[in-house]
């Protein structure tokens, strides 16, 4: 029998093998010979070299194999490494208290560890992981001068496992032979994280007992959020004919990489990536997308302790922008709320928070938050194609207070008169746009259109308010299938009535449903012009629509208006 | 000896990035530069000792040149400052 133990996800996939832990030095019995100060001086010098050296071949294999973006922590340990403060008062330490050098390290390390917890400044208590990072590969090379790296001898492949997996370590590893990362500890917005991600490797955490796994064969499933210890054969199947049917996959789709997203009759349909981050450039790079369709603010609120400043957020979106330029990048503003928990944003526990105080109902409402930030996209919008979109809106009224902030913030911005879409226009080439999300947008579809550049359909929120249906629920599970006629049916309002206010109006489909391959057919009847979809499911939409000719798709419309059940529906589609 | 006076201007303080860019600046002179900080005098050329002032916008930063090349040293960073880091 095997036993399954709950996790949280750090980045998807499945793996079977087994494991190896990563054993730390310990600090309580550190080599206690002192080989008199030139010694040890020497001795550490070595080994701040040899760190060095290799923190910067981390760093090069990290832009390789995650992207620039993701390499910059490593940049950092190097300059933390050069610092008088840490470097010239380790060696001075030896001489000082004639202690031996890991001794002088571990003072100074922990010396600097304290300080930067103590610090009121939310970066700077991550710091202190920085150094501790490095005074745990300091002892390593101090105690085992020419064994450092997690070295695999047989070439097999495992999983690797620790208490508090750090980006030198995960890259450390020859990434051909890491199947998968089990951490004790850590976060899904953590460096490791994003890296794991990056990589493509399924990666978990919030396990109990590290060491337990050991040389065990464990599976990893990401998609029922657990890990399987010495899983039976039937299981290990499974996991293995996932992982294996998953990997076929990418290849086979790796074709359609260079290919243009039209389709046979030459309609085209962008399709853009949904990002949380700027270390996720790398992944629409690797599958070659076009522009954002989602760029979702939130986790840049989410990662610190008080709302990232105006030149935060502008250094950020600037990124984005002149990574994708001449490509449009969509950025919504912040979605706080719902599900998404954000404690110095102050929103009051509420009964129901998915129909509560979320998104735009929050900006409006608190607005030193919603001008900083609209301040900071239009500052950065010279540096790309930038469309701003506001999300959960439910009323013509919130479109109309959204551009009237917008234009106050712009009038402040250039000195000039901005108070409406020609004077806005004139100064900003930037796009204002809205998430349909709500059945009270699809009911107002034509009137909302009047006010804005663009729509884009956010389904997982659409399928949920209009059914009325928790998606995380299991018991109500019936009423999420992608097929739902009431949720196409939406759509396909939403697109025919604002096209009949503006004619080439444009629309665009976030969420789940622009994933669905078996839905594209029916997105390309209705002559959707931007599918935004996670970068690693790109490919798969891509090669259906290339298939694809619209004049055949478009009587799938009328079809899809007359079906009663979801299996009508899918048979239509299928 | 030059002794200065800096008012942080740029919104997000004395973070990372502007520390980095001022340590970069003052390690290629060979003068000594010290920051005042509540703890004495420190070196200015470690990106530990200004990040841990955790300066932020509007508060003042004291630094202190001593050597050959202090009037150039002082003269440069002044002007990183002034222009919020945009080296």
């Amino acid at each position: 029998m095997s036993e399954s133990f709950s996790v949280s996800v750090m980045s998807d996939g499945f793996c079977v093998g087994s494991v190896k832990t990563i054993t730390h030095i310990s600090e309580d019995n550190l080599n206690k010979a002192f080989l008199g100060i030139d010694a040890e001086v020497n001795r550490l010098q070595v080994a701040f070299t040899k760190l060095k050296s290799r923190l910067q071949g981390l760093s090069e294999k990290t832009k390789q194999e995650a992207g620039a973006e993701a390499a910059e922590i490593f940049e950092t340990h190097v300059m933390i490494c050069e610092d008088p403060e840490f470097y010239d008062e380790s060696l001075k330490a030896i001489a000082e208290k004639k202690i031996n050098a890991e001794l002088a390290v571990v003072k100074i390390a922990d010396h600097l560890i304290e300080t930067m917890k103590s610090m009121d400044n939310d970066y700077m208590n991550q710091r202190a992981n920085d150094f501790n990072d490095l005074k745990k590969q300091l002892l390593q090379f101090l105690t085992n001068p020419d064994e450092t790296d997690t070295k695999n001898h047989s070439q097999e492949k495992f999983i690797l496992a620790g208490y508090d997996i750090t980006p030198s370590e995960l890259m450390s590893v020859d990434k051909n032979l890491l199947l998968g990362l089990i951490s004790q500890v850590g976060g899904s917005t953590s460096h490791t994280a994003i890296l794991a991600k990056n990589l493509q490797i399924p990666a978990v955490f919030e396990f109990s007992n590290f060491q337990a796994l050991n040389k065990k064969f464990v599976a990893i499933d990401t998609d029922k959020k657990r890990i399987l210890l010495e899983p039976t054969d039937i299981e290990i199947q499974e996991i293995k004919t996932k992982s294996e049917k998953a990997e076929k996959e990418n290849q086979r789709l790796e074709k359609f990489l260079n290919l243009d997203s039209k389709t046979l009759d030459g309609f085209l349909v962008n399709l853009e990536s949904n990002i949380a981050s700027v270390e996720d450039l790398y992944l629409t790079e690797k599958f070659n997308s076009k522009g954002i369709g989602l760029f979702r603010t939130e986790f840049l609120y989410m990662k610190s302790t008080s709302a990232p400043n105006e030149s935060e957020q502008f250094k950020n979106y600037k990124t984005i922008l002149e990574h994708q330029k001449p490509h449009s990048v969509v950025i919504r503003t912040l979605d706080a709320g719902g599900d998404k928990h954000i404690d110095y944003l102050k929103i009051p526990k509420e009964d129901n928070p998915f129909l509560g105080f979320r998104a735009i109902r929050y900006c409006l409402q608190n607005l030193d938050i919603f001008k900083t930030q609209i301040k900071a996209l239009l500052k950065a919008s010279a540096f790309g194609n930038l469309r701003i979109m506001f999300p959960m809106i439910s009323c013509v009224e919130e479109v109309i207070a959204a551009k009237k902030i917008t234009f106050e913030v712009a009038s402040k911005l250039t000195n000039k008169i901005i108070n409406d879409d020609k004077t806005f226009k004139e100064n900003f080439s930037v796009e204002l746009g809205i998430m349909i999300e709500t059945p009270a947008a699809v009911i107002l579809s034509s009137q909302l259109a009047k006010h804005v550049d663009f729509f884009s359909i956010g389904t997982n929120d659409l399928s949920q308010y209009t059914c009325a249906a928790d998606r995380t629920n299991k018991s109500v599970q019936y009423l999420t299938s992608v097929y739902h006629p009431a949720v196409l049916n939406s759509i396909i309002q939403t697109v025919e009535n604002s096209r009949k206010v503006k004619k080439d109006f444009s629309i665009g489909i976030c969420g789940n449903l622009a994933a669905e391959s078996s839905l594209t057919a029916l997105w390309v009847g209705l002559g959707i012009n931007h599918l935004s979809i996670n970068p690693t499911a790109i490919l798969k939409v891509k090669e259906k629509l290339l298939n694809l000719s619209q004049a055949k798709c478009v009587g799938l419309v009328e079809q899809i208006k007359a079906s009663e059940t979801n299996t009508d529906v899918e048979k239509i589609l299928n | 000896m030059i002794t200065k006076s800096f008012v942080i201007k740029n919104s997000e303080g004395l973070h990372a990035r502007p520390s980095g860019i001022l340590v970069k600046a003052a390690q290629s002179f060979k003068s000594q530069i010290e920051v005042t900080t509540s703890a004495g005098k420190k070196n200015a050329k470690s990106v530990i000792n200004l990040m841990s002032l955790g300066l932020k916008q509007n508060e003042t930063l004291e630094l202190t040149f001593i050597g050959d090349d202090e009037v150039q040293a002082s003269e440069k960073i002044t002007q990183l400052i002034e222009s919020e880091f945009q080296a």
